[in-house]
């Protein structure tokens, strides 16, 4: 199975030298692309240094536009299945064997590398959310999700077509919470991830109840309207 | 509030909801944009269907009709659209030169890298 590992990239100089070199030492087996979200800083600058496979956006389209650029990558080059992998190294590459093998079997099309399955969930505020969206995505589909925010997702060929060509496509659990609706099996394996080692989380207090109220609302009110 | 005046902002603001849901269907708009839309129609609703809300507020802000407080209400939420609207299209505008001015300055390139092919085959 070709896979595609899509790191989207916004801010990252401190931490894509790291994420990159990992995976071109150690895990040679899959392509990986960077895609550089217009940041500020030298991102870009550093993957054209070190001849990292980079699409360098020239503005910054915020994280659903980024990944919508690696699917669309991945589905113009004809990979199989693709995965996101966090720019801030918190995604371990050596899970994604795994992930591929729940893939390959043929019984779900999307796959999420998930925090959350045999372990339990801490208690916190970021948690607290957490459960929120698993509750509402159950309320809305009768589906466990236990770690719905969990950006590391491996998809499909068939639903890499669809993200790379649809709008309201975010790499969001909204979007998860759809396809779980319109029959899109969702499988998720256990995995561990790490703490961003260095820069910084791009949601704070503020942005993270505005993502909040924008998840509840939309998997809640507006998903179930929506048709495929 | 007359019961009519209640009907009608019931009646628009479910054919609003409608609208906007059908807009989505079609894939014609981005769903945090659409939130906007439903929790605006929600708050309307809300205030016909329980005027006693929108009476006690009124009270509370010192306006004398609650139907002014709705007047009110929705002029605040718009004009909030437009400005945050307006701030939206300048950022746009700017993007959209950027993405010109990549697309102009790698046209550029290509032409120059063609020129050379050219000049590489007639040697």
């Amino acid at each position: 199975m070709k896979i595609l590992i899509m790191i989207p990239a916004y801010n990252e100089e401190l931490n894509i030298e790291r994420v990159v070199n990992n995976l071109i030492d150690n895990f040679p087996q899959y392509d990986y692309v960077v895609i550089n979200d217009g940041s500020k800083d030298d991102t870009a600058k550093i993957c054209r240094e070190k001849g990292f496979h980079l699409i360098d956006l020239p503005i910054n389209l915020g994280l659903s536009g980024a990944v919508q650029a690696g699917m669309r990558y991945a589905w113009q080059n004809g990979y199989d299945a693709a995965i996101q992998i966090d720019g801030d190294g918190q995604h371990r590459p050596e899970y994604i064997e795994q992930l591929a093998k729940e893939l390959e079997k043929g019984e779900a099309q999307i796959v999420i590398g998930s925090r959350f399955v045999t372990e339990k969930k801490p208690r916190s505020l970021r948690m607290l959310g957490s459960n929120v969206i698993s509750g509402l995505i159950r309320l809305s589909t009768g589906f466990r999700l236990n770690d719905p925010t969990s950006g590391m997702r491996l998809f499909n060929r068939d639903v890499v077509k669809e993200f790379a060509l649809n709008i309201n496509y975010g790499p969001e659990p909204d979007t998860i919470s759809y396809l779980i609706k319109k029959g899109v099996k969702v499988k998720e394996v256990q995995v561990k991830m790490d703490e961003r080692i260095a820069g910084e989380s791009y949601l704070n207090l503020s942005k993270s109840m505005k993502y909040m109220i924008l998840m509840s609302f939309s998997i809640l009110f507006i998903q179930g309207f929506r048709k495929r | 509030m007359s019961l009519y005046l209640r009907i009608l902002l019931i009646v628009m603001s479910l054919l609003a909801a409608v609208y906007a849901v059908r807009q989505i269907r079609k894939s014609q708009m981005k769903i945090e944009n659409a939130i906007y839309w439903f929790m605006f129609i929600l708050i309307i609703i809300v205030l016909s269907v329980f005027p006693e809300l929108a009476m006690i507020l009124a009270r509370i802000l010192g306006i004398e009709s609650p139907v002014n407080l709705i007047y009110l209400a929705m002029i605040f939420l718009l004009l909030v659209k437009v400005f945050s609207l307006s701030v939206k299209i300048s950022q746009m505008e700017y993007k959209i030169g950027i993405l010109a001015q990549e697309a102009g300055i790698m046209k550029k390139k290509y032409e120059e890298k063609d020129t050379e092919d050219e000049k590489r085959d007639e040697a």
